[in-house]
């Protein structure tokens, strides 16, 4: 007796002892992350591609750490406990917590007691309670410096099973009761009967080409990966192909206040440097190549992408230009990225309607706020414009729009504009007190619908979504009434 | 008896070789492409993910077809190795050089279809599913140019045998009597393991495809699988347009190696260089350009063939 | 017959060391997956079907002309063994044969069968 547990504990002994050997194997691995960003955490959360630790996955499944960066709005709270839930053990979840990352060109800390310090304390402490109610197992940062190290550290805990992998946080019950018999669900009513694993089976509808074919009715998002965070998208899908589309409640709305943190809002009001707002916008158009390159799995060239908006700075303007200028000609010398683009999420002038920006002028709508601007017309600015209206052309839009900011960079000097309540921001027009709202995300649905699902997330992709802003842009116009 | 021995134990240690040489041709070029430094790391980071994966679960849905779930990564991974010793590679390791090599090729590649179509299948999720019929779409395309290319190789040969078609070359390589060929194989060994601009059922828009539900274990056995797939087709480009194990010198395995190699660093290369193109559109060039393509290249060749005669 | 037998060997042999490679972490973790763990990701919310369903697989056309070249294949396996010594009756023959799916290809193509979406 004695003989045969002592052999037992030898033997589970060296079962540790090797656990503990391929723990450390695993350990010295990139960690593989699946990001979710929330309010403010986009750019954090896109910044982890240039870790050569983390490793960014594309589906919870293959991650063992979820980073949540910027605040749960009550609309994303749901998928995001779902998602937790969905990936594969041993897991565990990082909170980003400090309202984000700001932008790198934040003038200065907004004053003690303004009503942007408070928006931003009251959120961090809405993210914090949403933690400690639904998250209390998590690790938490207050600064995007420490995410790799956090991660890596957590990374390692769980690998050498140091920390225990985080339990579901729903119960662990079918989605629906179970109706049929069986495995799989049959001898309910009808042919196939029942609701196996308690969902039903797809019905038929009409398809556009009138044929009575299953349909797949879908809500995708808020953290799916090629989309943008918090889009949500209500889709039909027959086969591969949207056969209806339509823009679900923008999860950000109600949750951002006027940020005071970008240079495009601030400018509505006050004067602000030409430089400055020009690599605003370089960075923005970037950073929006790199999510593109990265949809259409380029990875490593998104980080390069990535790499050059971060690396951006008023004195390194003239390296990065030409780094740029080397990187959009081998851009716009390949084939395959006309192939995959050319003709997708082509957009008629008579549906520019209230779209401004790069958007607009792909499509051949010459509509900028800089046009009106006296110091733009003295610096020379004339607004590039393409003739498609297709994807391709939205590429070269941006990439052309990022290397003439760099240029208008090195002419303005100290020249300010701003202060006129009207401002083109790298998205479109913003103005201060109006009702005209930017609209391109509602152009959306109408750009899918139809297409096969890769071109719809290419067309998808193009627009340059950015939900914060539009939840932004209603505030405040709210605010100005 | 014994030389069958070596033959299985040579192709295992081949598939070994090449497996772990795309991890870190993959690894090498990505980073170089992304601006990082260059470090030891590249020749570590494939296996080290492997044994992460390995601690990870394996992940289930809620109504998965679990039998084929399973299977599919085998399937790929043994069809990768059939495909593999058809080649021989080199004149003293003739495991099966049989008279049909290229047939039998043809056939595994063929099959590559139902592994990645069961692989998308049996998750019963959305994605996946989407990623399976885009791979039939995308596998009944390349097949065509696949087949008439390597039928091309055979015609001088007279033989359908992988062996004959080195011994061929003696002279001349077909990479240059041919020129057509090899361009031509190498669009279909890029959609035959679905890699670079040809990622179509695994692609990123489809949030990882039919590899979006998959964790753990199967997550490596699936990369694995994938990437015997490709050291195959890459050694039988090796083999049908670059004379296989012909060359000077060094010993016939080496040379079938380098030149492998050399295919597979093109392949890896375009991965991280060529976007992904749409189904469709690739759908259309290989039915309209690349297949006349490789009939004209059929019948040059066989006119060639009757020339040198 | 000692090569196919060697083949076998192959194919069974990967076969059960990429099966063994995927439920060797099975056997490490042995835990029940709990049901939030099996929901199908869609990016954060549920599905409201199963996925499975009669899928309208588009380029059916361009399958069908699949199964016509796949015959012309199963012909010219065996002609290009004997191509060289029939000689040029076999190109001509084959030619022929090639150019009557050719056309096949562009009638396809203009009615748009090889697009679908």
């Amino acid at each position: 007796m004695g003989v045969t547990s002592h052999r037992g504990a030898g033997r589970g002994a060296v079962r540790d002892e090797l656990r503990r050997a391929v723990g450390k194997i695993a350990a010295g691995s990139a960690v593989p992350v699946f990001p979710m960003a929330g309010v403010g955490g986009r750019d954090a959360a896109r910044r982890i591609r240039l870790s050569r630790r983390l490793e960014v996955v594309s589906s919870p499944r293959a991650a063992n750490v979820l980073l949540i960066a910027g605040e749960i709005t009550p609309r994303l709270l749901r998928p995001a406990i779902r998602i937790h839930d969905q990936a594969s053990p041993p897991r565990a979840t990082l909170f980003l917590i400090a309202g984000g990352a700001p932008e790198p060109d934040v003038p200065s800390k907004p004053e003690a007691g303004s009503n942007t310090e408070v928006a931003a304390v009251e959120s961090a402490l809405r993210t914090h309670a949403i933690r400690d109610r639904f998250f209390p197992f998590a690790g938490l940062v207050h600064q995007e410096s420490e995410v790799e190290a956090a991660s890596r550290a957590l990374h390692r805990d769980l690998v050498l099973a140091e920390r225990a992998t985080e339990p579901a946080i729903q119960p662990d019950r079918p989605p629906l009761p179970w109706r049929g018999r069986g495995p799989y669900g049959h001898g309910g009513k009808g042919m196939t009967g029942g609701a196996p694993y308690g969902r039903p089976l797809p019905e038929r509808g009409n398809d556009r080409d009138g044929l009575q074919l299953d349909r797949l009715p879908l809500r995708i998002g808020p953290f799916f990966p090629p989309l943008v965070p918090g889009l949500l998208l209500d889709v039909e899908l027959h086969g591969d192909v949207v056969q209806a589309a339509e823009l679900g409640p923008n999860p950000f709305s109600g949750y951002v206040g006027a940020s005071a943190t970008c240079p495009f809002m601030r400018a509505l009001a006050s004067p602000v440097r030409i430089a400055d707002l020009e690599l605003s916008r370089a960075r923005s158009h970037l950073r929006w190549l790199s999510d593109a390159l990265h949809a259409l799995d380029l990875s490593a060239l998104s980080i390069r992408a990535l790499a050059l908006a971060e690396r951006l700075e008023a004195d390194n303007v003239p390296l990065i230009s030409a780094e740029l200028a080397r990187f959009s000609r081998r851009l716009e010398r390949s084939r395959t990225l006309t192939w995959a683009t050319r003709g997708v999420g082509h957009i008629r002038v008579d549906q520019v309607g209230d779209t401004h920006g790069p958007v607009a002028r792909a499509t051949g709508v010459e509509a900028d706020a800089r046009c009106d601007d006296i110091e733009y017309l003295a610096l020379g600015f004339r607004p590039i414009v393409h003739d498609d209206g297709d994807a391709w052309a939205r590429w070269r839009q941006r990439i052309g729009e990022a290397r003439q900011s760099l240029r208008l960079v090195t002419q303005a000097g100290d020249r300010r504009s701003g202060g006129a309540g009207i401002v083109e921001d790298p998205r479109g027009m913003i103005r201060l007190q109006t009702h005209t709202l930017d609209s391109t995300s509602q152009l959306l649905p109408e750009l899918v619908t139809g297409r096969e699902w890769g071109d719809a997330v290419l067309a998808a992709v193009s627009l340059d979504l950015d939900l914060e802003r539009d939840a932004r842009l209603t505030s405040v116009i709210e605010e100005g009434r | 008896m014994t030389d069958v021995a070596a033959g299985v134990l040579a192709l295992g240690v081949a598939l070994f070789l090449g497996v772990y040489l795309v991890s870190v041709l993959d690894r090498f070029v990505s980073d170089l492409v992304a601006g990082h430094g260059l470090t030891a790391n590249v020749f570590w980071a494939g296996p080290r993910r492997a044994v992460l994966l390995l601690l990870q679960q394996p992940s289930r849905t809620e109504r998965p077809d679990a039998e084929a779930w399973a299977f599919a990564p085998a399937l790929l991974g043994a069809l990768g190795a059939l495909g593999l010793a058809t080649i021989p590679l080199a004149p003293e390791l003739p495991l099966a050089d049989n008279a049909d090599g290229i047939v039998l090729f043809g056939a595994a590649m063929a099959l590559v279809m139902v592994a990645v179509f069961l692989h998308g299948w049996s998750a019963n999720s959305v994605f996946p599913l989407i990623g399976a019929y885009r791979f039939v779409a995308l596998a009944l395309s390349y097949e065509m140019p696949l087949a008439l290319v390597l039928i091309s190789a055979a015609l001088p040969a007279e033989s359908l045998s992988v062996g004959e078609i080195i011994r061929s070359q003696t002279d001349v390589w077909n990479v240059i009597r041919q020129p057509l060929g090899l361009p031509i194989y190498m669009v279909t060994v890029a959609g035959l393991a679905f890699w670079g601009p040809l990622r179509l059922p695994d692609a990123a828009d489809l949030s990882g495809g039919t590899r979006a539900e998959v964790s753990g274990p199967a997550l490596a056995a699936w990369e694995v699988g994938r990437s015997m797939v490709l050291v195959a087709a890459a050694a039988m480009g090796a083999a049908a347009f670059l004379g296989g194990w012909l060359g000077p010198w060094l010993p016939g395995v080496v040379w079938m190696g380098l030149k492998t190699l050399v295919l597979l660093v093109l392949i890896v290369w375009s991965g991280h260089h060529l976007a992904r193109v749409r189904t469709e559109r690739f759908v259309v060039v290989a039915w309209v350009v690349l297949i006349p393509l490789a009939l004209i290249d059929v019948f040059l060749s066989g006119w060639l063939a009757l020339a040198a005669r | 017959m000692i090569t196919a037998g060697a083949l076998l060997m192959v194919v069974g042999t990967t076969t059960i060391a990429l099966l063994v490679l995927r439920w060797v972490g099975g056997a490490v973790r042995r835990e029940t997956i709990p049901e939030p763990q099996r929901l199908p990701f869609l990016g954060g919310n549920p599905p409201t079907t199963h996925a499975w369903s009669r899928y309208h697989i588009r380029y059916y056309a361009m399958a069908l002309l699949f199964l016509a070249f796949d015959m012309e294949m199963v012909f010219m396996y065996p002609w290009a063994v004997v191509f060289v010594r029939e000689g040029t009756v076999a190109l001509v023959e084959m030619l022929m044969f090639i150019v009557i799916l050719l056309l096949g290809i562009l009638y396809a193509w203009r009615e748009g069968a090889l697009e679908w979406a």
